[in-house]
This record gives C-alpha cells, structure tokens and sequence, in this order.
C-alpha cells in the first residue's frame, strides 16, 4: 500500500512535470532562407509542370487532326504500295508462264532426246547381238571355206556387204526418225534373215 | 478578456495567413513559420534527439507543409496539421534507421539500471527523457506531451495498441524509478 501511495506520488510528480515541460525552443539557425529556397525551386517546378501541361493540351488539340492526316497518308501509302505489289505480281506471273511455257519446250525436248538415246541403244543391242551371231556363223563357214566354192563364197561375201551397208542407212534413217518404229523392225527382219542365210549356209557346208 | 481576446486574434491571423497562403503568399506562410517553428523544433529534438536532425525535420515539414497546404481544411487547428506533418516524417526518418523500432522489448531491469544509472546524475525530466530507448521515447512524447492516442499512435508507426501502451508503461516506469 505504501509502495502504491510511493508509485501514486511519482506518478503525480512525473505528471506535473510533463505539463511545466517547454512547449517550444528557440532555434540556433535561421532555417527560413533555405525553406524558402526549397519552396521557390518547387514552385517553379510547379510551374514547369503546369507549362508542360499547357503544352500538352495546346498540343492535344491538334491530335486528332494529326491523326487524320497520318490515317490519309497511310491509306495513300497502302493504295500506292497495293498498286506496286500488284503489279510486281502481275509481272512475277508473266515470268513464271514463261519459264513454265520454256520449260514445257525443254521438257518435251529432253524427253525426245530421251526416246532417241533409248532408240539407239536398242539399236545398238540389237547389233552387237547381231554381230556376235553372224561372227559365230562366219567362223564356222571360214573354217570350212576349203570345202565351199570360190564363186560362191564371193557371192556369199558381196551379198553380206550389200545387207551391211543397207542395215547401216537402216539404222541412219531409225535415229533421224525415231517415230516410225517401223523402220527397227525392219532393220531387225534384215539381221534375222542375214543370220538365217549365214545359218543355211553353216548347215550347207557342213551337209558337203 | 484581454486573453481570450488576443488567442482570438492570433486565431484570425493565423487563418488569415494560411488562406493567403494557399493562394501562393509566401510573405503569409512565412509568418506561419516564424509562429510555429519553434514547437516544431522542440518536437523534433525531443524525438530525434539532436538538434541536427530536428533542424532537418523542420525544414521538410515546412516545405511539405507548403507543398500539402491546399488539402489542409480549417475545421483543424493549424498546429495539429503541422505537427502531424511533422510526426510522419520523424517517424519515417525513425523507420529508416530501424523498421522495429516500436516493437523492440524493454528489458526492464537491464534497461532500468543502466539508464537509473544516468538518470540519477539529473533532475531535469527533459535530459531523462532523451535518455530513454528511442522508441519507448518517442511513444512517450507523442502519448504524454503531445497528447495523441495509442490508436493515433499505432496508425502512424504501424504497430499493435498493445506495443503502443507496453512501450508507454515501461517508458513512464523509468521516469518514474528516477524521480526523486
């Protein structure tokens, strides 16, 4: 009880000194000038601002005019760039027929080169199958050339020549026209009948 | 009579002033100046507790004050606007130093005895409360010779009522402990 009257008192006498504390003091420096200062530079930052907003709103007047003439510069550019796109295409489309329509002609070339080589390398299997046949034939009738006629193996030898240098026009007209297949068959008929002479004569000499 | 009288006056005047300075008087908003500079100033040493700093708080509150002063309504007391002013931004300054300032614990005993220690060597209230904890300090100045309430309090620092009251309990402990 003591000790809370003790508490009690302090209590009253830190109160009362609270309430006689200074309610103000006195400064050392002079603070003003530099408020002041502060201010100023602020105010005029203000004012910049303001300017600037000013600035803004003279200029936002003009906005949308601005805006109008970049909307008809834009369409004009865009017409103007269409226009040009256009007709680069139009000329790309020329140029592209024209190297399809090139190369339709090169193509149906190539494939008639084509054909022509296929032509002649029938023709050319067709020979060597020829010669190597009539080469049988003829070693086989060389080796009984004692037996045969002179006179007839004359004959026999021009005969072959003349079949020779007609397969050879044969085989000139096949390759500048390789279109009329009938012209192969021939050529073909006259190795097969020239093989079967050869033939008929092995069989002839070999029957002496 | 004559008292009254005067407070009237220095009340008309120091409306007059702020409603001139609101349009840009800076001549007016010195005259506010030169009236409330000085209790500013005094609020400003007792929580700070340098006269450096509290020179420092003066002047950013009275340029915020300027800066602020088209939102100040008349229904308030002009001081009271100002010292608020003042208040945040001691209290900002505060929390850069250290954000729990507010919500450090009082160690009692050992705060008592160092602090009983010093106090012992002075009798003026003003010397023991600068040398209190800054924050039990500065809830101390802002609650008994400011007059805000704990609520005011906590919404201006950020902390609990509680811390508010806790820290005001053993601040005035102190004081106490040290009054002869």
């Amino acid at each position: 009880m003591k000790d809370e009257l003790v508490d009690l008192a302090k209590e009253r006498e830190l109160n009362s000194r609270i309430q006689n504390l200074e309610s103000e003091e006195e400064m050392l420096n002079d603070l003003w000038p530099s408020i002041k200062q502060q201010i100023s530079s602020s105010q005029t930052n203000v004012i910049c601002q303001s300017q600037l907003a000013e600035t803004r709103n003279y200029t936002a007047s003009w906005i949308p005019w601005a805006i109008a003439a970049s909307l008809i510069v834009s369409i004009g550019s865009m017409t103007f760039s269409w226009n040009k796109l256009k007709q680069v295409e139009n000329i790309y489309a020329q140029i592209s027929q024209e190297q399809k329509s090139d190369l339709t002609v090169e193509g149906n070339l190539a494939s008639v080169k084509r054909e022509k080589e296929d032509l002649v390398r029938q023709v050319d299997l067709m020979e060597q199958e020829y010669k190597l046949a009539r080469v049988d034939l003829m070693s086989k009738i060389s080796m009984n050339a004692r037996q045969i006629d002179k006179a007839t193996l004359k004959d026999i030898r021009e005969t072959l020549k003349e079949i020779e240098s007609a397969n050879q026009l044969l085989k000139k007209a096949i390759i500048e026209t390789p279109d009329d297949h009938r012209l192969v068959t021939l050529l073909k008929t006259t190795y097969q009948q020239e093989l079967n002479v050869l033939t008929q004569l092995v069989k002839l000499d070999t029957s002496i | 009579m004559i008292a009254n009288q005067a407070v009237l006056n220095q009340n008309d005047k120091i409306a007059s002033w702020v409603s001139s300075a609101k349009l840009g008087d800076l001549d007016a908003f010195e005259k506010l100046y030169l009236t409330f500079h000085k209790k500013i100033f005094l609020l400003a040493k007792r929580m700070t507790g340098t006269t450096s700093d509290a020179e420092d708080v003066v002047q950013e509150t009275f340029v915020k004050a300027w800066q602020k002063l088209t939102s100040f309504r008349a229904e308030s007391q002009f001081y009271t606007w100002l010292r608020s002013i003042a208040t945040r931004v001691m209290i900002d300054r505060l929390r850069i130093k250290n954000a729990k300032i507010w919500q450090q614990a009082l160690d009692y005993d050992e705060v008592l005895s160092a602090i009983n220690s010093d106090m012992a060597q002075v009798k003026d209230l003003e010397k023991m409360i600068a040398l209190l904890p800054i924050g039990a300090r500065s809830i101390f100045i802002m609650h008994d010779i400011e007059g805000y309430k704990h609520v005011e309090i906590a919404e201006m620092t950020g902390v609990a009522v509680g811390t508010s009251k806790a820290q005001l309990f053993r601040a005035r402990k102190l004081l106490r402990e040290s009054l002869l």
